[in-house]
């Protein structure tokens, strides 16, 4: 959503209820075979998973800059092994925080205990780099800084204690006073509230 | 012009996909293996070129690219004549293959983890974790194998580097015991991939460089 916003371009949304598994309904499967959330309808064209939303996003709205300028190939795979690497690496390893009953039928606490071991370095390697440079690419903001917002705050609901990593507390107030991000978290609160009404 | 490849490997990991895409380039390149299990992939050499620690990492020229998935895609924009994925006609086709790609390596991979290697997703009893990986795995073979009904391979007629990493989720599973009987167009889709020259020839590959590293070892 963020990204959408950053777009400024005009969008619907539809809440889903993953509380109520409504992401294996057959309506929404309809919609997304995957069961999965996000999707994004393009004249009806779904795309599926954040990282390629947020690249087609990019090629269509330049002008936003979701992710940095990229003058070769080459630089282009380098956005995109970063983007994959947060989908791939950091996701599964903070879901493993948040919420370990994903990850097993019994026990939830040492999935949970594993998931920090596995969260710890990516959160001291992003505040390390974090050191010399306001965003992750440098001077620029881009949409994988909220991308890893989203994975340390998420990581801290999993009661991940994030203190001690300055330079990550700094970026994240840097994330919470982007606009976008701002306008993106009052439409998801706005769509929240629908949701509960019509519950 | 041709360049400079050396990609790192670990046996039976996600770096087979990966070869299987260098040897459908048909460019020349260099294998390193690294022994996991002696923490090589935590040695400050390795760690200089990819500080994640992780496999695949593709150096170029001497400039390291990690993900299996973005390798793939920069293989394909470099050698468009391996056909690594099908022609798109436009950003929005491009982002559905990516999609692809990604639902693999966030989804597929780190299920295939919690049943062939379960410890990596708890500090406690692997049992349950492995068999709750064998749930969420399940649900995913039938949505491949729904696929795989209608057509050959994943995008149709003809096979794409996505074949042949779903081909190594599936499989890994197996090393973990999971029984893959009951899914008969993955079975069929199994033998496609395993009679594919560019991957028989990246599985000698790997063996070999398996031998190479045991007796480098000794």
């Amino acid at each position: 959503m963020t990204a959408l916003e950053q777009c400024a371009v005009d969008y619907a949304d539809h809440p889903v209820n993953l509380m109520k598994g409504e992401q294996h309904s057959p309506g929404f499967r309809a919609v997304n075979p995957r069961g999965k959330i996000p999707a994004l309808l393009v004249d009806g064209e779904l795309i599926g998973e954040n990282a390629a939303i947020q690249w087609w996003l990019d090629r269509a709205y330049p002008e936003a800059g979701l992710l940095p300028k990229a003058d070769s190939d080459w630089e282009a795979a380098q956005v995109l092994s970063d983007l994959f690497w947060i989908a791939s690496g950091w996701h599964p390893s903070v879901r493993a925080n948040m919420m370990p009953i994903r990850w097993t039928t019994g026990d939830p606490a040492p999935v949970r205990e594993r998931g920090k071991e596995l969260v710890k370095p990516l959160v001291e390697a992003f505040d390390a780099r974090l050191a010399d440079r306001p965003w992750w690419y440098g001077d620029d903001w881009s949409i994988v800084d909220v991308y890893f917002y989203w994975n340390y705050t998420t990581a801290e609901e999993g009661q991940y204690d994030l203190s001690g990593l300055d330079n990550l507390a700094a970026h994240r107030a840097r994330v919470e006073a982007w606009p976008a991000f701002q306008r993106a978290l009052e439409r998801e609160n706005a769509a929240r509230e629908r949701m509960a009404n019509a519950a | 012009m041709p360049h400079d490849l050396k990609l790192f490997t670990v046996r039976t990991a996600c770096t087979r996909v990966t070869m299987t895409a260098l040897e459908a380039t048909g460019a020349p390149y260099e294998t390193h293996m690294i022994d996991f299990y002696s923490g090589e992939n935590r040695k400050p050499e390795y760690l200089a070129l990819n500080p994640q620690g992780k496999v695949p990492c593709l150096l170029v020229d001497g400039q390291p690219l990690s993900e299996n998935l973005a390798i793939q895609r920069w293989l394909h924009a470099e050698y468009p004549e391996a056909r690594l994925f099908p022609a798109a006609a436009d950003a929005m086709a491009e982002a559905r293959q990516l999609a692809v790609l990604g639902w693999i390596s966030s989804v597929w991979h780190p299920t295939v983890r919690a049943i062939k290697v379960p410890m990596m997703w708890s500090t406690g009893d692997v049992e349950p974790v492995r068999e709750r990986g064998g749930q969420l795995f399940s649900d995913l073979l039938n949505q491949l194998d729904g696929e795989l009904a209608q057509r050959r391979w994943w995008f149709g007629d003809e096979w794409s580097i996505v074949d042949t990493y779903f081909w190594w989720a599936y499989i890994n599973s197996e090393f973990g015991g999971f029984d893959l009987s009951s899914w008969k167009n993955v079975a069929r889709h199994r033998a496609d991939n395993e009679a594919l020259p560019q991957l028989q020839r990246a599985l000698a590959r790997e063996e070999a460089d398996f031998t190479a590293m045991k007796a480098r070892q000794a």
